[in-house]
């Protein structure tokens, strides 16, 4: 026999429905409480609802860069800081000095793992949060990316070079940060664009948002967006990296018939 | 209209590119000389890496080679024999030019060395034709007196030590050019079509000296080839821009696969854009060099080379904004 019940809103429901809601929260409840013990129990999970559009980006033959919309609701104050993170490479830093009156590289560091894309959007400054030492860990903040240099350097030095290498970044377009990025209706719903320049690296870009109240974080999303070269440019690249015996042949080839044609058709045309 | 070039990894206007490409093949049409030395140049200002530059103008000098060489294989003045010993030099100086090429960038001094050696030859070679060109136009009907000062003439080491340094040039190319000509060096070999019967070391280590170049500078080694075929060889001149031309094809392709393997720097969408640009180019520049005259085009010529030389050494000379670069590692 079928249970019926009614929901105090008057609405009548029967025991299928509260099966499927018993699994439903069930999983819900499993979801919270796995993000509780991955935060090491840092904070309480509170609902903080985010997405971003688009998911993926292609990059083609005219891209000039996206903005990227990242947007959501939140159940609670606090500051929410949007993190985007691009696909680690391994980088080299040069330094020019003068040598015999000529600029040229004088040092070679490697950086090992640098982010290729990082991104800092906050709704009020990263100081409000006061708490330095879980923004660092969390490498919140430009400030805080934790950058390994191949060959050990001194505290000064590690400084100078972290700074130099973030400018530099910054000037390329691909590292910021910026605070009162985070626009709002009303106290709930908020949104934030996310500048990908044309000189973006493919792979996987994580966007990770954090809701910091009172010193601690609160909630926690991420998602990921893929970025991936499409059409004939990615073919060339993958060609050129993966068989580049073939791509040098190849290369070779339309070379040559390019330039017996046009001996060919000019030498016709000289003739007539 | 901006296209995405996939190896140089920025996107850039085909039209400037284009354009590029025509002022290579105008070279061409106009004075003979495959225009790798002023295109390389223009593509590394234009902000494609020195490295793709160099290596993509190879490949797009295969093309212009193939053009030309046909048009001198209609005249029968194209020396195969002697273009394939050149070529066997050519290979192994062209394999030497990419191992320095990889290891200059492995640690980081390619950009350099390039640059260099770009305004050592630009710097020479424009001043040369400039100099010559404006002789030539603005009168100084002074006819050179042709003295080889004290060419062959047994010298010691004080009386040499006090000459000025162009005239101990000039002596030590002249000892070179004696010590390779009258020298009796082993495998002597015949060269039918070039009426010759030289050791067959000369061609191979020519060829070699402009392998080298061709791998490191992206050129295609014809102002370096062609002199000395004509007064190291002793070639008929006839049959000398035939018979480079025919070698360059082989060391140029050589290089742009080696270039492809080793460096993965060959780009094909530029490559392509700058061929067709040459394509047109030279036809341009055959028409214009029936109606311009010749000195007014290298002095033209020579302003240009000479501006970008100025360029590329202030690049080198000016303390650059910022001390530090960063570049992704290409594994």
């Amino acid at each position: 026999m079928m249970k019926v019940i009614r929901l105090s809103d008057g609405r009548i429901k029967t025991d299928k429905w509260i099966n499927r809601y018993l699994i439903r929260s069930s999983l819900y409840l499993i979801i919270c409480l796995s993000l509780l013990l991955s935060l090491n129990g840092s904070a309480q999970a509170r609902p903080m609802i985010v997405d971003i559009n688009p998911r993926k980006i292609n990059i083609d033959h005219d891209f000039k860069g996206i903005s990227l919309l990242v947007y959501g609701a939140r159940n609670d104050a606090g500051n929410i800081v949007i993190v985007v993170r691009g696909p680690r490479e391994n980088q080299i830093l040069r330094r020019k000095g003068r040598v015999l009156g000529i600029w040229t590289n004088v040092e070679n560091i490697k950086l090992d793992d640098f982010y290729s894309y990082y991104s800092v959007s906050s709704m009020k400054p990263l100081t409000s949060v006061q708490n330095d030492m879980l923004l660092k860990n969390l490498e919140v903040g430009l400030d805080n990316i934790d950058i390994s240099y191949g060959d050990p350097v001194s505290p000064k030095k590690l400084a100078k070079l972290k700074r130099s290498s973030i400018k530099l970044m910054k000037g390329k377009g691909l590292y910021r940060e910026d605070d009162y990025d985070i626009s709002f209706w009303g106290e709930t719903l908020f949104r934030s664009f996310i500048e990908f320049p044309k000189n973006i690296s493919k792979g996987t870009y994580d966007i990770d948002v954090y809701l910091f109240n009172d010193g601690l974080l609160h909630s926690y999303q991420t998602l990921p967006v893929i970025v991936e070269k499409v059409g004939v440019e990615a073919y060339v690249q993958d060609m050129a990296m993966q068989s580049p015996a073939l791509y040098g042949v190849m290369c070779v080839a339309l070379a040559l018939v390019i330039g017996w044609l046009a001996a060919w058709f000019f030498s016709k045309r000289q003739l007539s | 209209m901006s296209i995405y070039l996939p190896i140089a990894e920025i996107p850039i206007n085909i039209f400037l590119l284009m354009l590029v490409g025509m002022v290579g093949g105008m070279m061409a049409g106009l004075f003979g000389i495959g225009g790798g030395f002023i295109v390389t140049p223009i593509l590394i200002f234009l902000g494609i890496p020195p490295s793709v530059a160099v290596a993509t103008s190879s490949n797009q000098i295969v093309a212009s080679s193939v053009t030309g060489f046909f048009s001198h294989w209609y005249r029968r003045s194209v020396d195969i024999k002697m273009g394939a010993f050149l070529m066997g030099g050519g290979c192994v100086g062209a394999y030497m030019g990419v191992l320095i090429f990889s290891l200059l960038k492995s640690v980081g001094q390619i950009d350099l060395v390039i640059s260099l050696i770009y305004v050592l030859f630009l710097g020479s070679i424009g001043g040369f034709m400039f100099y010559e060109s404006s002789v030539l136009m603005f009168g100084k009907k002074k006819r050179g007196k042709n003295t080889e000062p004290a060419e062959m003439k047994e010298i010691n080491r004080e009386q040499f030590l006090n000459l000025g340094l162009i005239t101990r040039v000039q002596i030590g190319f002249n000892r070179l050019k004696h010590y390779v000509t009258k020298r009796k060096l082993p495998f002597v070999t015949e060269f039918p079509k070039s009426k010759l019967k030289i050791s067959a070391f000369l061609p191979l280590v020519v060829g070699l000296v402009a392998g080298i170049m061709v791998s490191l500078m992206g050129i295609g080694g014809g102002f370096v080839l062609i002199p000395a075929m004509i007064y190291l060889l002793k070639m008929p001149s006839n049959i000398v821009v035939g018979t480079s031309l025919f070698q360059m094809i082989f060391i140029t392709s050589l290089v742009t696969i080696l270039h492809a393997v080793n460096t993965q720097s060959v780009d094909v969408v530029l490559s392509l854009i700058l061929i067709f640009g040459g394509v047109i180019g030279t036809q341009i520049g055959s028409r214009m060099g029936m109606k311009v005259r010749a000195e007014k085009l290298r002095f033209l010529l020579s302003i240009l080379i000479l501006t970008l030389c100025l360029m590329l050494a202030a690049n080198l000379l000016i303390e650059p904004k910022d001390i530090y670069t960063i570049e992704k590692v290409v594994e």
